[in-house]
């Protein structure tokens, strides 16, 4: 096992920050302008971000590094929490480009109370929140993790003012390439995962190693803290858990729920297939213990020219259809929906791949993922000890339908009985090409049903974009991670360094409705 | 029709059954959810409901359709450890009965939400209608009939879901804007899944219901459903959804029981 040396214990500590916020923030208000300006840093890596445009006025002018009110804001109550080594009289307002950057993409919530959400003193109706502040290496995003409507995820949970801090780097540093590292081509565990899928025995923790997961003793693990595909070491996600601040402070999850309801596996698949399951809604976002997006809708995350949200809830979640969200007919550039914790932007599926002397975009290209769904039952295994994953025992389950070109459910799971398959869009190997079709698919242990698929030339079909193992692509203006409508959605893993926040396990431990100090729904 | 009410408040939390009987006594109860329109506030102009909103927006309402797929009594937190300590304190029940009851209940009864990543499981106490209410008709309607096991009720937990025509609401009408004389005429639905758990008031004592026999009625106040909205911001589909979210938002519940003897 490897040590870890920011393991978040934090949770126990975060009730105690909800109880106190209050008396917290009293106490924590008064910041210091320190004046430090020397805010830059050493980029060592392009980080995809377009800084803000400044004039000469601008530049002349004493940038006003005072930092604004923190008081309203429930996230910054857990700064010095989650990060130790940091307090809030230390931080500024943002100066430096890349500070700004991030500024000038988060959501303007002003205004806004949201019906049917849990304030942090418990009332109804919520205002959301999402704040930076810098320091000289890192971007500070506090929230309440509220988006601008009211989840109608089924109320499991209530939808409650929940603080988090995503530490942003402001220049994303390269891992050490010589770090130890698993390796994304000698996984072990799929067939395992197979094992239980068959027989619907619900896993204690994921069977893989391709993200990282540490039961809460400590007593076991996904191996590594790194991957790699021999080319690059890379850092795991989360099997469950936070990869990015989005642009409404909101957490973006890693591409899997966890053992339940589809043991490890994306809750996309059953959302899609019955929305009135409202597990996740279609702006992808559910509450839990801290409400979290398991996928992106741009739609329901674009701004109006003053940064407010533009569209409600009902007219985001209806332009979510995955077929759409994958035609080759992008018109303009996607905006930035998030922030990784290695420091790079997320951005929507339409891709400026090249620009003119002029800036303006000469190649628009829709991202699609770098993985396709291979199927569970590809890990059958006549050689196994296992008992289930034999080929005979595989084909005469419902796996033995995986994959199969399906209209509706009822092609994939025409017997009824036990028969986790939905029919579902995604991406699929068709000969040489990758297609977007109908197919019988598992939800679960989503790492093993879907294989990444090499292209020579990310650029090789006409219109598209294909994406690197962690879903992400350099582009004309850096390197970007994409919220694609297809696995795995989000960022799969870390190109660059990430900061504390990718493997701080907070919110994978705390218990669910304790971000309001309510109890969770039923 | 609505039956005779005799009143005689009950405790805030809605009981279903006697927690002070003996656990093996459980019986199931009956339970039925019963659904009003409530247009105070409006009149009715050759069959249009017309109403103004608190932004002072005045509606006029020519049909409303609202879909349930289904309804539940939500079991107060940590009911049934209360049942079973109970019982063993006053030692009504042995280990081994307290055991073989936890089983059978789990068994019937909804699952607790799992710490994350969990559905949300039903409780016994569903009905699942799958029908469009006419909200423009006042009339009282039964929606649902079912069975209620656990001790203590807290809340009513309502899904309003698709359904086959992929429509949760649909409504007709027009609108004018504050001081404006012009009528805007929009035409909206949505299909989009909406949900609403409420917490259940102080309830009455009902001699007209069996002993045990439990009603539960909805009553929907729509001239209250488009209270905050800036009605000439929102496209139709939104229009249909932030609507279905208030007529949520702004409906009250009553509940009623048998008496509790024969």
């Amino acid at each position: 096992m490897e040590n870890d040396d920011f393991s978040g214990e934090t949770y126990g500590a975060l009730h105690d920050v909800f109880w106190c916020s209050l008396a917290c923030l009293l106490a924590a208000i008064l910041l210091a302008a320190c004046g430090d300006d020397d805010m830059g840093s050493d980029a060592a890596v392009d980080s995809g971000v377009d800084a803000p445009e400044q004039d000469a006025s601008d530049l002349d002018a004493d940038p006003d590094t005072s930092p604004p009110s923190t008081d309203n804001c429930s996230g910054w109550t857990l700064l010095e929490t989650m990060y130790p080594d940091v307090s809030l009289d230390s931080l500024q307002r943002c100066t430096s480009p890349e500070g700004l950057a991030i500024e000038e993409s988060l959501m303007n919530f002003e205004g806004i109370v949201v019906a049917g959400t849990i304030a942090a003193d418990g009332s109804d109706g919520a205002t959301p929140c999402v704040e930076v502040l810098c320091d000289a290496d890192y971007a500070y995003i506090a929230s309440n993790a509220l988006p601008h409507y009211s989840p109608q995820a089924a109320p499991i949970f209530e939808t409650a003012d929940t603080p988090i801090v995503h530490r942003i780097p402001l220049s994303p540093a390269p891992i050490d390439q010589s770090t130890a590292a698993d390796s994304f081509e000698g996984i072990n565990g799929c067939d395992s995962a197979l094992n239980m899928a068959v027989t619907h025995e619900t896993p204690t923790m994921p069977p893989f190693s391709h993200c990282w997961y540490e039961t809460e003793d400590g007593s076991a693990n996904t191996g590594l803290h790194h991957i790699t595909d021999g080319e690059h070491v890379y850092t795991k996600i989360h099997c469950y858990g936070q990869t990015a601040g989005l642009i409404t402070g909101v957490p973006a999850f890693a591409p899997c729920e966890e053992a339940r309801p589809d043991p490890y596996g994306s809750p996309l698949f059953w959302s899609y297939a019955d929305p009135d399951t409202l597990f996740v809604d279609y702006c992808g976002t559910h509450p839990a213990a801290i409400t979290h997006n398991h996928w992106i809708n741009e739609v329901c995350l674009e701004q109006d020219e003053n940064g407010a949200p533009a569209n409600g809830y009902a007219t985001g979640a209806t332009a979510f259809v995955v077929e759409d969200l994958d035609e080759a007919d992008c018109e303009s550039e996607s905006d930035i929906v998030g922030w990784s914790y290695d420091g790079h932007p997320m951005r929507g599926t339409c891709l400026c791949m090249a620009r003119a002397d002029d800036g303006s975009c000469t190649d628009l290209r829709r991202a699609r993922s770098g993985y396709v769904y291979a199927g569970l039952a590809r890990w059958s295994d006549d050689e196994s000890e296992l008992p289930n994953v034999d080929s005979a025992t595989v084909s005469a389950s419902y796996f033995g339908r995986e994959l199969m070109e399906c209209e509706d459910a009822g092609d994939c799971c025409p017997d009824g009985g036990l028969c986790r398959l939905h029919c579902h869009p995604l991406l699929v190997e068709d000969g040489d090409s990758v297609t977007l079709s109908n197919r019988c698919v598992t939800p679960d242990y989503s790492w093993c049903s879907h294989a990444f698929r090499d292209h020579d030339d990310a650029l090789e079909d006409s219109g598209y974009v294909y994406l690197d193992r962690c879903n992400g692509v350099e582009t004309a203006d850096g390197y970007v991670y994409v919220g694609t409508p297809t696995f795995p959605y989000v960022n799969s893993c870390f190109r660059d360094a990430p900061s504390e926040t990718a493997r701080d396990n907070t919110y994978i431990y705390l218990e669910a409705g304790g971000g309001g100090g309510r109890p969770p729904r039923p | 029709m609505r039956r005779g009410r005799r009143s005689g408040w009950l405790s805030a939390a809605f009981v279903v059954g006697c927690a002070a009987l003996p656990l093996p006594e459980l019986a199931p109860n009956q339970i039925e959810y019963w659904v009003e329109t409530d247009w105070e506030g409006a009149h009715l102009e050759e069959g249009v409901r017309v109403f103004t909103t608190d932004l002072g927006y005045v509606v006029g309402l020519e049909s409303f359709w609202f879909r349930t797929t289904s309804v539940e009594l939500v079991p107060c937190e940590d009911t049934l450890e209360e049942e079973l300590e109970e019982e063993q304190e006053h030692g009504q029940a042995n280990d081994a009965i307290s055991q073989g009851l936890r089983t059978v209940i789990t068994s019937l009864l909804p699952g607790r939400a799992y710490a994350h990543g969990s559905a949300y499981d039903h409780d016994i106490s569903v009905s699942e209608p799958e029908d469009f209410d006419e909200l423009l008709s006042e009339e009282l309607h039964l929606r649902g009939q079912s069975i209620a096991l656990r001790a203590r009720y807290c809340e009513l937990f309502s899904v309003h879901g698709t359904g086959r025509d992929q429509t949760v609401a649909s409504l007709r009408g027009w609108y004018q804007l504050p001081g404006s004389d012009e009528r805007i005429p929009f035409e909206a639905e949505h299909p989009l899944g909406v949900t609403d758990v409420r917490p259940l008031p102080v309830g009455a004592w009902n001699d007209a219901l069996l002993p045990f026999a439990s009603e539960v009625i909805v009553t929907r106040h729509p001239a209250r459903a488009f209270d905050g909205l800036e009605l000439e911001t929102l496209p139709p589909v939104d229009l249909a959804y932030e609507v279905s979210l208030g007529l949520l938002r702004s409906r009250s519940l009553h509940w009623s029981i048998g008496p509790a003897e024969e």
